[in-house]
């Protein structure tokens, strides 16, 4: 089995869906919540979608014991890449901090991000410390010819500053 | 002593299997024929329904422990509720028949029974799949993420909320709620790279 082999994946309403071969469904989104409620960051026009993707309709206690999958890489950055195909926007990507496990959730798309080699784009990295504890873990994703580039950065570098004050 | 929920479960089955009268109307009737047969009839009821009645509140004391558990849990709350549902023409009817006339007190400790064993049903039914469910959700949502206002900056409360926001839509997704009018209740605004391409930059 070619473990790089992305999923088949299906759009329903808004967002993309997959199931694995252990028969777990994913679902792909890609979220204007985000620039929405953060406009007054969008100095330039930046805009920023919000990447997430999840297991849907399982037991959230059992997340752990949910096998490794490399084609769940393969898919994500599959549509990652369509996104990018088709706009010029950049994605943020938040790590969920339900489990308490955020850090190692940025570690891991850090892997996935360097594995999956996409030479047009370039990843940046924010942690928002909360109380002391460094608590949200960001990733900003943008198209290395996105003419607002540097832009984009200050917004997501702002954001991040502004939060860690 | 009754120390797991399978163990009540369990006697609270066999009392409805064997205890508890639904009778057909023609039964009924029967029993109403004799005055001394209703008697009997209201008194033994009456204990049985409290008896179910402490069992089930023997239930809250105790946490699902898994998946056949929590199956028939469900099952002995929607007898309860179907027993109760089914029980409450008979006592109607003996109280339109009697008239406050005879076996008053009979009556108004079955009545009373009865009522405390429907609100007892539908306690453990809140307790066991509203209440503690959301409440795990709630200990889950609250641990990681607070708020106040007093020590973070607007920006800050503003990203918070956002956050405890997208995790609690999260949280729903994941657990078997992915449905629009989830997204709906947690302002989720998802576009495909399609329409965002419709949309210009």
């Amino acid at each position: 089995m070619n473990l790089s082999l992305p999923y088949n994946s299906t759009k329903k309403g808004n967002s993309f869906y997959f199931t694995t071969d252990k028969g777990i469904d994913y679902k792909v989104s890609f979220d204007a919540a985000f620039q929405t409620q953060f406009k007054e960051f969008q100095i330039v026009e930046a805009e920023i979608i919000e990447l997430s993707f999840a297991p849907v309709n399982t037991n959230y206690f059992l997340l752990d014991s949910l096998p490794h999958d490399a084609r769940i890489k393969a898919t994500v950055f599959d549509l990652v890449k369509v996104f990018f195909q088709q706009n010029e926007k950049a994605i943020i990507y938040n790590c969920l901090t339900l489990d308490n496990k955020q850090k190692a959730r940025s570690r891991l798309f850090n892997k996935w991000f360097n594995e999956a080699n996409i030479d047009y784009l370039v990843k940046f990295d924010s942690v928002i410390t909360i109380d002391t504890v460094p608590t949200f873990f960001q990733s900003l994703i943008v198209h290395k010819q996105n003419p607002k580039i540097e832009e984009v950065k200050k917004v997501f570098f702002d954001l991040s500053n502004e939060l860690n004050k | 002593m009754d120390s797991t929920i399978s163990n009540i479960g369990t006697k609270i089955s066999t009392i409805f299997k064997e205890e508890i009268v639904v009778s057909e109307e023609e039964k009924i009737n029967e029993f109403l024929d004799s005055l001394l047969s209703l008697k009997h009839y209201l008194i033994s009821q009456t204990k049985t329904l409290s008896t179910l009645d402490e069992l089930f509140a023997q239930l809250t004391w105790h946490d699902i422990q898994n998946e056949e558990e929590e199956i028939f849990l469900k099952q002995i709350i929607e007898e309860g509720k179907a027993i109760a549902k089914k029980l409450v023409p008979h006592l109607e009817y003996a109280k339109q028949t009697f008239k406050e006339k005879i076996y008053q007190t009979e009556l108004s400790n079955f009545d009373n029974a009865l009522e405390d064993f429907e609100d007892t049903v539908f306690e453990v039914e809140e307790i066991f799949f509203v209440i503690r469910k959301d409440k795990k959700l709630n200990d889950l949502m609250n641990s990681h993420i607070t708020i106040n206002s007093k020590i973070h900056t607007p920006k800050q409360i503003q990203f918070l909320q956002y956050m405890k926001e997208k995790e609690a839509y999260m949280y729903e997704i994941m657990t078997g709620n992915d449905t629009e009018e989830v997204e709906k209740k947690y302002n989720r605004e998802f576009i495909t790279p399609i329409q965002l391409d419709k949309k210009g930059k």
